[in-house]
């Protein structure tokens, strides 16, 4: 009950979290070409094509404005976006914003996952990869037709030295952004990229340590086999790696590291056997676990304490898994040992985690503290075990360099 | 700011490796909890045993050992052998060199145990296969004079607990081992093939020969005296002595080298029947084995 009334307190507040705006610095090109300068609400949705949010302060009104209602608006040093009257995909001309990702000779825009560029003649050309069943050789199969390497290779015609590198290029914000800022350099015209202070690619190492509490559970078909384990406490180290592609996204990022926990779990039952005499069982369990964690994470909007969630798998080796069963038997204060094994580990597991934590700077220092759950399922399905897992809830505490 | 975060951590570090270093922790009981480790040393000697008393028990262990055999069913009593040692202070891991009662290539049990004032407590159980032992040692046997039937004791080192385990021999001859053996007494019945009468006692187990010999005299029978010194064909006449021999059948009463009838034997006195148609005076002769001692009797 109180794991489920903790899951739903956990995405309770992390809604609250979500929903929290992020105003930063910048401005609003009213239809009369009025800059208005004030604070625009950071979103990494596909809300910034349909409206923006705007306040002059802080403190006053957020008022929201649609792309009949402004020419542009634009966050300091981070993107632009401007309105316009257009027909995407196929689909009805209509007002919306772009992302103006490169402006220059040659203007690349982004809508949602949509790419266009402009030429010198203000005309529009959408970079489309499409898809066509065909048959080869009486065979049906897919063709991809990479439409947009045609349009690029034509509106570049005048920097014969980019041929190869449209040939190259992905469908994707870098390679366009990348072939769009050289074609401009290239024709010798003033080339701007918005978002270019926010690098592609970041990574951010550190050192984490921390407490962690271990449960074992498990369920058997063989009754005499305890299965109410203690709580283990104990340590967790380890190195971790945040990953994040700022450009195309603040919030969201990778997160990996290699963690090393060492666990002691212990179980105790009594009672009387089928031959109505007294038994007692010690099961015991020994094991290192160490962990590859891979999940995404989000940041929430940067304050002085930033909140984070994670969530994803990884990959847990137990490395050198003992156990040891001690059953006594006794009668007319006789004891009669039997020891053994009742627990057969796997090696390598799958981890399930999802974590929450809070990014703070300590002076200088960037710290994270994190509180993180772990589940995993630790035995093989062999010798009446029917259902395992070890619980992992660990405190951490992080430093990022 | 960033130095105290790094000593957190390797605080952390510093604790988790204490923490990696414990001992499994053993729950208590009232009695205490013992653990028989893996046999080793195994040699054509012997073997070494070893148990592991982990958790002492609330009244404290008097008395610890190990029990083994060739079957499983292994408990303490008289059909295992053991080696018992007496608790003298605490005691966590034990050893014992075991190098008697081992037959090359058989498969052996074992169990250690431990005892206190109320409870006996039996580690689990672990086997290994022999390459055979050594043999036990004779030191003396007791009492060192008799006659045959008797039964003495043999003393030495490593006899087995198993009674039927333990050969003994008197100038080759096979003798009966009766009783409860232990490892230090084998109680033996001086066998009826014995003619000498100095005998070499040796005790074998498992088919390894061992060290050492008792020396058991036999002695010659003494007539002490007769219930009479003379009397008529077909009386009975009680001869009184010592020596005479536990079994009938290995006593000869004879009168004048005539077998005389023994009617009833005991240890200090023969009861016979005076042979008929015997009118004169003789030597009545007691024989045990090769001995004798002989007394006049006269006929009327």
């Amino acid at each position: 009950m109180s794991r489920y009334f903790l899951i739903c307190f956990f995405l309770f507040f992390t809604c609250q979290l979500i929903a929290q705006p992020d105003f930063r610095k910048g401005y609003i090109v009213t239809n009369q070409r009025d800059t208005v300068q004030g604070f625009l609400n950071y979103r990494e949705s596909a809300k910034n094509f349909e409206f923006c949010e705007f306040a002059t302060s802080p403190e006053a009104k957020v008022t929201r404005y649609g792309p009949e209602e402004i020419r542009a608006y634009k966050f300091d040093e981070d993107k632009l976006m401007v309105s316009t009257d257009i027909a995407i995909s196929g689909e009805e001309k209509r007002w919306c914003f772009l992302e103006v990702l490169v402006a220059g000779k040659m203007i690349l825009y982004k809508y949602r996952s949509h790419y266009l560029v402009k030429d010198t003649e203000d005309k529009i050309y959408e970079l489309i990869r499409e898809t066509e069943n065909t048959a080869l050789n009486g065979r049906p199969m897919v063709r991809e037709i990479n439409r947009y390497i045609g349009i690029l290779k034509y509106l570049m015609r005048d920097c014969p030295g980019l041929q190869k590198e449209i040939e190259d290029a992905d469908l994707s914000e870098r390679d366009f952004t990348e072939l769009v800022e050289k074609y401009n350099q290239c024709t010798g015209i003033e080339t701007v990229s918005y978002k270019q202070e926010k690098p592609w690619f970041h990574a951010v190492p550190g050192i984490v340590a921390g407490i962690v509490s271990t449960s074992y559970t498990y369920e058997t078909i063989v009754n005499e086999i305890p299965d109410d384990f203690n709580k283990d406490v104990s340590f967790s180290v380890g190195v971790d790696c945040e990953i994040s592609l700022p450009r195309l996204n603040e919030y969201f990022s990778f997160y990996t590291g290699l963690f090393y926990l060492h666990n002691q779990l212990r179980a105790y039952s009594e009672g009387l056997n089928s031959s109505n005499m007294l038994y007692r069982n010690d099961l015991g369990a020994r094991f290192n676990q160490l962990q590859l964690p891979l999940t995404l994470r989000y940041t929430f909007p940067e304050r002085q304490v930033t909140p984070y969630i994670n969530a994803g798998v990884g990959v847990v080796f137990l490395v050198k898994p003992s156990d040891y069963w001690i059953q006594e038997i006794e009668k007319n204060k006789v004891i009669s040992t039997e020891e053994g094994s009742a627990l057969y580990f796997k090696k390598c597991s799958i981890v399930y985690i999802g974590s929450f934590g809070l990014k703070v700077k300590l002076g200088n220092t960037p710290t994270t503290f994190e509180v993180r759950y772990e589940n995993i399922k630790a035995l093989q399905d062999t010798y009446g075990v029917t259902r395992s897992k070890i619980q992992n809830i660990q405190f951490l505490l992080g430093v990022t360099f | 700011m960033m130095k105290i975060t790094l000593l957190s951590l390797c605080l952390v570090f510093v604790c988790l490796i204490l923490v990696t270093c414990n001992e499994n922790e053993v729950t208590p009981r009232n009695y205490p909890r013992v653990r028989t480790l893996e046999v080793s040393h195994i040699t054509e000697n012997g073997v070494r045993l070893e148990g592991e008393i982990f958790y002492p028990g609330r009244l404290g262990v008097t008395e610890y050992g190990f029990i083994w055999s060739t079957k499983e069913n292994l408990f303490l009593n008289y059909a295992v052998d053991r080696a018992i040692i007496p608790a003298n202070g605490s005691v966590d891991h034990y050893a014992f060199d075991l190098n008697t009662t081992l037959k090359k290539g058989e498969v052996y049990y074992v169990k250690a145990y431990a005892r206190d004032k109320e409870y006996l407590v039996y580690g689990d159980i672990v086997s290994f296969r022999s390459l055979g032992s050594n043999g036990p040692e004779v030191l003396s046997v007791y009492p060192d004079t008799g006659t045959l039937g008797d039964t003495i004791s043999v003393k030495g080192k490593n006899f087995s607990y198993i009674t039927s385990s333990n050969e003994v021999t008197f100038n080759d001859f096979g003798a009966s081992v009766v009783g409860h053996s232990t490892d230090t007494t084998v109680m033996v019945v001086v066998p009826d093939p014995v003619k000498l009468s100095t005998c070499e006692v040796k005790v074998s187990i498992a088919g390894n020969p061992g060290t050492g010999q008792g020396i058991f005299t036999l002695q010659a029978p003494v007539i002490d005296s007769l219930s009479t010194d003379h009397g008529k064909s077909g009386e009975e006449v009680i001869i009184y002595g010592k020596y005479m021999g536990s079994n009938p059948n290995n006593v000869k009463v004879s009168f004048d080298s005539k077998e005389v009838q023994i009617i009833s034997h005991k240890r200090k006195a023969i009861t016979v029947r005076i042979p008929y148609d015997y009118s004169h005076s003789g030597k009545l002769r007691v024989q045990v084995a090769n001995l004798s001692d002989e007394t006049a009797f006269s006929v009327d």
